[in-house]
């Protein structure tokens, strides 16, 4: 009788530790890139246009660090706690070209090199105090409004962030491999998009290149207890759309 | 001289259209020498764009042989494949590095830079424009140094600090299987004062740099003011391909302290670009050329006969001088020497007056002018003659009514050579020797003609005439019919006048004129009065009184006797 009441308790506990589980979903996938990207665009030109080096082929254009895969819940969950993104500025460029954050965190820039670049931000000049950033030091900056934020140092041509601000936390950025996964998602109606933020070549003071929406038909998915697994096709040329 | 003053006006036109085109001519050569400048800027603006790119190639090739170099290969890969980046790691790289620079001959960069997979900087090495001892720092992100991580050679132009650097990336393969980027490398070189004198040198012109509103350098110590950054700024937002600026811009006037220069500017492409990176190149303007300094400019060799032609000017001086003297002998010089031909004809008496008729123009008024002034000296004796036949009072009674006494007029301080008095003195012989007509000898004397209406005894006074002025004695009386008489002098004068008036008396007698009213004390006072009005006359010393007959009658002439 003792030995039934014991495997009745151990049975609960196992359920009781499973359940949690089997409430949350996990989405992975990968992006299906179209075939022919194409070389990696001319940054800027000199004297001379640019040559491809007769010792080994030159890579296509590889998009994957400029996009975010973005699951929108259809029924926005309750705001999460604010936190700290950092953003590591390393010499000249940023560690990560493009990030993404929520609405309400606080981006910290932390200037690993050794310039001193005046950050502004495209269209919000109130974003960010118009200072240099030494090295060594940091500085943040609260996005209230989701968008995309262009941040450029004047005096420096190629140093250029661009930050995804987002209502939600769900998002995921592909690897090399192009896969990318979501591991512990609330169980519900989500839409898939696609954000593409390609590299800002404009002048300061010009409109940044374009960056947005890539322009396919949004996946709806159903998040439960099993793994869902995505296959993103994406449209040549990358079109984007606000 | 119609046709000399046409002749007159023609040279004086001809030397204002010359002297115009002597003033006009330095334009259009200025304005051409101009658009030569213009042009040659153009075209030093185009020759520094093709020697920048010619630099940038060899620059290329540079960082390609540094790319290839089998020890950089390693080294690259080893930093590529490590966490970190230690000091040993960084010194070995820079001594292979500096070595390899070393190693180049006549394009050495003035730096290097390795670069592994991850962007890092291994070492860098060099004279300028690097710190030697700074490495681990990442320096992807320029975008010479992402281009040349993603695969591909090519050149930039930095702003680092006050200087341009021209630069050259190459990515570095490891060509052993399995191929991969290991890594890249940076060359550079500054836009350095002698790599913009070598841009000039084939030139002639001056060239400065430009970044961020300063001058980063220039060929020579010629600088250009602030008005270069002005036309800058209106090409700095063009939206035409940089390359197009030298031959799309136009030159302009700039100053360079008190020199004026023509300055042509393009933009530069590149990193630079960001930093309002641009050339000018500038040469003195051309000083403005007016007759004076064109003709300092003339050289020996263009008066040469076989540059400048001689002959035509010398003809054409020729002609004109030829046609001016034809037109002054025709109508000038022969002409006055007609009118001198029939002065000095009339002088010797071969004439009354000048022909009017054979001058045209004022020397025919001049001809006239004299004609009026002997028909007024004539005039003027005839009057004079008739004072005098009153001086000798009425025909019946005394003189006679053919009595005459010609008094010559004062001689004229003034009066042409043709005309002038000469005195002959006292003494026998003519008053005045001219070569007139001969003189009226005295002959017998002639049958009398009837007698004269009688005169009326108590004529009407008449006032005393002016003195006659005349050319010369002889227009009132032929001095060669004259009798020479004794001269009134004052011890002798009054045998003088005794003798006067009995040689008087007799010539009347001779003549067959009566004499009945002719009293020596009424003639006395007559030939005094009359010496009397002829001393008062200046530069007279005397009057001598001669008796000579006229128109068969007897007549009287008072002669004045001048100073020596």
């Amino acid at each position: 009788m003792k030995a039934r009441w014991l495997l009745i308790a151990a049975a609960s506990t196992l359920i009781g530790a499973t359940a949690p589980v089997a409430s949350a979903g996990v989405v992975a996938g990968k992006l299906d890139l179209p075939p022919a990207l194409g070389d990696a665009p001319a940054l800027g030109r000199a004297f001379v246009p640019r040559l491809a080096n007769p010792l080994a082929p030159t890579p296509e254009l590889d998009p994957l660090p400029a996009m975010a895969v973005v699951l929108i819940p259809a029924t926005p969950p309750a705001p999460a706690k604010p936190t700290t993104v950092p953003w590591e500025l390393r010499g000249e460029s940023f560690a990560r070209p493009f990030l993404v954050a929520r609405v309400g965190d606080t981006v910290e820039i932390r200037n690993l090199g050794k310039n001193a670049p005046i950050f502004t931000a495209h269209g919000q000049p109130q974003l960010l105090a118009r200072k240099p950033l030494n090295p060594s030091d940091r500085v943040g900056f609260t996005p209230t409004q989701p968008g995309l934020i262009d941040l450029i140092d004047e005096s420096t041509p190629h140093l250029r962030g661009r930050v995804l601000v987002l209502g939600t936390e769900y998002v995921a950025v592909p690897d090399a491999s192009k896969k990318f996964e979501f591991p512990d998602l609330p169980p519900g109606d989500y839409t898939v998009r696609i954000f593409y933020a390609p590299r800002n070549l404009a002048k300061a003071g010009a409109a940044p290149t374009a960056a947005g929406w890539i322009d396919r038909p949004d996946d709806k998915i159903t998040v439960g207890a099993r793994r869902t697994d995505l296959t993103l096709k994406l449209p040549p040329a990358l079109p984007v759309k606000p | 001289m119609f046709w000399s003053k046409i002749w007159l006006f023609l040279l004086a036109a001809a030397a204002a259209v010359a002297l115009t085109i002597a003033l006009l001519m330095p334009r259009p050569a200025q304005r051409a020498r101009k658009d030569d400048d213009r042009q040659r800027l153009v075209v030093a603006c185009d020759v520094v764009n093709i020697q920048l790119k010619s630099a940038a190639r060899v620059q290329i090739d540079v960082a390609g042989a540094f790319a290839r170099h089998p020890e950089i290969v390693a080294v690259l890969e080893r930093a590529s494949a490590a966490a970190t980046i230690d000091v040993a790691q960084s010194k070995a790289a820079r001594e292979l590095a500096a070595q390899t620079i070393a190693d180049v001959d006549r394009t050495r960069p003035d730096f290097a830079i390795l670069i592994d997979r991850q962007g890092r900087v291994l070492a860098r090495a060099g004279s300028i424009g690097v710190d030697t001892e700074e490495f681990g720092d990442v320096i992807a992100g320029r975008f010479l140094v992402d281009d040349a991580l993603a695969g591909y050679l090519r050149d930039d132009l930095w702003k680092v600090g006050d200087r341009l650097f021209r630069v050259s990336a190459s990515p570095v393969v490891k060509r052993d299987p399995p191929v991969a980027y290991v890594g890249a490398v940076v060359v550079g070189n500054a836009v350095s004062k002698q790599f913009a004198e070598e841009l000039m040198r084939p030139l002639g012109a001056t060239i400065g740099f430009y970044a961020k509103g300063e001058l980063m350098i220039s060929s020579s110590a010629t600088v250009l003011d602030r008005e270069v950054l002005t036309e800058y700024g209106k090409l700095a937002n063009s939206p035409a391909d940089l390359e197009t600026d030298c031959r799309s811009g136009q030159p302009f006037a700039a100053r360079s302290g008190k020199n004026q220069m023509t300055a042509l500017v393009a933009r530069l492409p590149g990193e630079a670009r960001f930093a309002d990176a641009f050339y000018a190149v500038y040469l003195e303007q051309t000083p403005t050329t007016g007759v004076a300094k064109t003709l300092d400019q003339v050289r020996k060799d263009d008066l040469s006969f076989a540059n400048f032609p001689w002959l035509l000017v010398g003809l054409g001086f020729a002609a004109a001088l030829a046609i001016g003297l034809t037109f002054m002998a025709l109508e000038h010089d022969r002409p006055v020497r007609r009118l001198v031909a029939d002065a000095v004809e009339l002088a010797k008496g071969k004439g009354e007056r000048l022909p009017e008729e054979r001058h045209a123009g004022r020397l025919g008024s001049v001809a006239r002018s004299v004609n009026i002034v002997i028909d007024k000296q004539a005039r003027e004796a005839r009057a004079a003659r008739r004072d005098l036949d009153q001086l000798l009072g009425p025909a019946d009674g005394s003189f006679g009514s053919q009595d005459a006494l010609e008094v010559p007029p004062p001689p004229r301080p003034s009066a042409p050579p043709d005309f002038r008095f000469r005195d002959s003195g006292p003494g026998p012989g003519p008053d005045l020797d001219l070569g007139g007509p001969a003189p009226t000898p005295r002959a017998p004397a002639p049958p009398r003609p009837a007698a004269p209406p009688p005169r009326a005894k108590t004529p009407a006074p008449i006032a005393a005439p002016p003195p006659p002025r005349a050319f010369d004695d002889d227009i009132l009386a032929s001095a060669a019919a004259l009798r020479p008489a004794p001269v009134a002098a004052a011890p002798d004068e009054e045998a003088g006048f005794r003798a006067v008036y009995d040689e008087f008396v007799a010539l009347k007698a001779q003549c067959g004129e009566p004499t009945a009213g002719l009293t020596y004390a009424k003639f006395v006072d007559k030939l005094r009065k009359n010496r009397d009005e002829l001393m008062s006359k200046p530069g007279t010393s005397g009057v001598r009184f001669s008796v000579y007959v006229k128109d068969g009658k007897a007549a009287l002439k008072a002669t004045p006797v001048k100073d020596a």
